[in-house]
């Protein structure tokens, strides 16, 4: 993915706004590594990494294991392109049966929507009350609201802006069918605050794509999912794209009022792939490691784990010193809750 | 200094004209004391003229423009035939039968972004299964140019009418000429629930609030005629595609359009309320005008 990461470290000029650090630089990164099937690792060390930056060595300086829980900010698109390819009320339905569930209790959550208004909740929180109703304002929505646009990526900036006091482990975990509008930031845009935040950002999706009759014998492919995966290959974020697919089939050119050619869909999985990310978000590891002052914002970052066989997953890029955006339409940070 | 003076009068009244071209009350440039006449209001209409072979006219003086109101001849206190800044909404319909254009939308789309004036602004609004009112009204190109790139979806029906309440809700408080150019390929045929503007709606808001509409119809249904008539009414123009290729020049027309338009302004002292028949002629043989054909007389709202 080389041209995105030129084409990142270009868009600070213009796009975004950077503050070069003057000193050397402590960073810290957070990586997740996962064996064979799926299942996060614990136990490793320090011994057990080494980074690469900018194709060169560096040397990691700590490294803090062990499970810790992790604060995740859930944002669902409750729009009406989700609803037309997942079901009306199924988005409901599965999120009040994770909550049931109650595997969610290991970590600290902010339960957030979007389609014409971005919401999150007050403050990350395990408690099972203050969960259930942030749930229930996520998903209520008046006509209007589910009928307006899906704001994907300004909604990954309200997450990182909401994750920016919190401390440890952090992540986002995105749940739409990646029919992004009506955003102030672009994709480019938000991609940046998540690498410049360190904050990876999971996706739960479909990977199945929209087809278009062009003519009797052509189809037009319209895949959503593939600027999802990038942002989640980029910020080290988990891609999911599990949710039941079938929903696909918009309705062809002629026959009556566009209407979707699909059935509701079971969301029963939802819950579960949620719940895997966040277990990998809770075991991840804190990596740390020095740069030297460094003459410009984009630094390549590979992190490699000795034992074979595993999965390693970080951002791709490390952007030193702070990014802002302009468009971003958030206040300044709020104030740290947490020691 | 008579001249210097001279141009900055004329340069203040079409300040006023220009920032309270929604139904504000002027004050005319030579009366800058705050005392209170009756009210008066200077209404602003911006003329298209073309040739008989539909050329744009570009080189007309005030003096080549009559005006009447109600059938009465008015004088017309402010001209410019300078580009005046446009605040535009950008409609694109994203319904499934798009799907196989949609390329073309956004790389004529583009085109129309690309020649912007510097003090022109633009909102994209989508409409399919959603409408997609974008946050940002912006002259930025770039910004419009991503979001050409990044937000264009194509699925659903079309709710026409619902997008243009939405798009001129969304233009509110915006003050000049205030534009609607709604790219569609077929008829309204849907009402989406919590957007309730109908045909009806549509066709008082855009005559009291002053938007100008434009309507290009792709191949296919064609366009519909009531938005056509809406965009006569309006001082806008209406632009039937007979092939898709020609999406980019028809958008190339409307921008030079909104470029060349004159400024005309006359004022009123009788806000009774009442819609007014304005018409526009231009007296140089060979040349037609296009502009509003009516104006609401009322008080500030």
């Amino acid at each position: 993915m080389m041209p995105v990461r030129v084409l990142l470290a270009a868009a600070l000029a213009g796009l975004m706004s950077w503050s070069p650090p003057l000193h050397r630089l402590r960073v810290s990164v957070q990586v997740v590594v996962l064996d064979p099937s799926g299942v996060p690792v614990a136990g490793l060390g320090q011994d057990d990494f080494h980074v690469v930056i900018d194709g060169q060595p560096g040397v990691v300086d700590s490294v803090s294991a062990g499970a810790s829980p992790a604060n995740v900010a859930v944002l669902f698109d409750v729009s009406s392109s989700f609803e037309l390819t997942f079901g009306r009320g199924n988005l409901v339905k599965a999120v009040d049966a994770w909550l049931a569930r109650g595997r969610w209790s290991t970590n600290r959550w902010n339960l957030g929507s979007f389609a014409r208004r971005v919401m999150l909740g007050p403050r990350f929180t395990a408690d099972p009350t203050e969960l259930a109703q942030a749930a229930h304002a996520a998903l209520a929505l008046e006509d209007a609201d589910r009928f307006g646009p899906s704001p994907a990526w300004d909604a990954v900036d309200a997450g990182i802006h909401a994750l920016e006091p919190e401390r440890g482990r952090r992540g986002i975990i995105l749940v739409t069918d990646g029919r992004s509008t009506g955003n102030r930031l672009g994709l480019r845009a938000v991609l940046l605050r998540a690498l410049a935040a360190g904050v990876p950002v999971s996706v739960v999706t479909s990977r199945a794509p929209q087809m278009f009759a062009l003519g009797e014998r052509m189809m037009l492919l319209v895949q959503p999912e593939l600027a999802l995966q990038l942002l989640a290959d980029e910020t080290g974020g988990a891609f999911a794209p599990d949710l039941p697919a079938g929903a696909v089939a918009r309705a062809l050119p002629g026959s009556e009022a566009g209407r979707l050619v699909a059935q509701a869909l079971d969301l029963d999985k939802l819950g579960s792939l949620v719940d895997r990310i966040a277990e990998e978000l809770r075991h991840s590891y804190l990596l740390a490691f020095t740069l030297d002052p460094p003459s410009r914002s984009a630094h390549l970052l590979q992190v490699v784990v000795r034992q074979p066989g595993l999965t390693v997953r970080t951002q791709k890029t490390y952007l030193a010193g702070t990014v802002t955006s302009a468009a971003s339409p958030w206040p300044a940070p709020a104030r740290p809750r947490r020691p | 200094m008579p001249s210097g003076s001279a141009v900055l009068k004329g340069t203040l009244a079409l300040a006023v004209l220009v920032a309270a071209a929604r139904s504000t009350p002027v004050v005319p440039a030579a009366q800058q004391q705050p005392t209170f006449r009756s009210a008066q209001r200077v209404v602003a209409v911006y003329a298209t003229v073309v040739d008989r072979g539909g050329r744009l006219a570009a080189d007309l003086t005030q003096a080549d423009f009559r005006v009447s109101d109600d059938g009465r001849p008015v004088d017309i206190t402010v001209f410019s035939n300078e580009p005046q800044p446009a605040t535009v909404a950008i409609l694109l319909d994203m319904s499934t039968s798009i799907a196989p254009k949609v390329m073309q939308v956004r790389e004529s789309t583009a085109r129309f972004v690309d020649a912007l004036g510097p003090d022109d602004r633009v909102r994209i609004v989508t409409f399919g299964d959603e409408i997609a009112v974008s946050p940002l009204l912006t002259g930025d190109k770039e910004a419009l140019v991503r979001i050409l790139h990044e937000e264009l979806w194509p699925g659903g029906a079309t709710p026409l009418w619902n997008a243009m309440g939405a798009a001129m809700t969304s233009l509110a408080g915006e003050p000049g000429r205030r534009v609607l150019l709604t790219l569609t390929d077929g008829n309204d045929s849907a009402s989406l629930s919590g957007w309730p503007a109908t045909l009806g709606d549509v066709e008082r808001q855009a005559t009291s609030d002053e938007f100008m509409v434009y309507a290009i119809g792709m191949e296919g249904a064609g366009l519909d005629q009531r938005i056509a008539r809406l965009a006569d009414a309006t001082g806008g123009g209406h632009f039937q595609v007979k092939r898709d290729a020609d999406l980019a020049a028809t958008f190339s027309r409307v921008a030079d359009e909104l470029r060349q338009q004159y400024l005309l302004g006359f004022a009123i002292g009788n806000l009774d309320g009442r819609l007014h028949r304005v018409d526009v002629r231009v007296v140089r043989p060979g040349l037609t005008a296009r502009a509003r054909k009516t104006y609401l007389a009322a008080p500030v709202r």
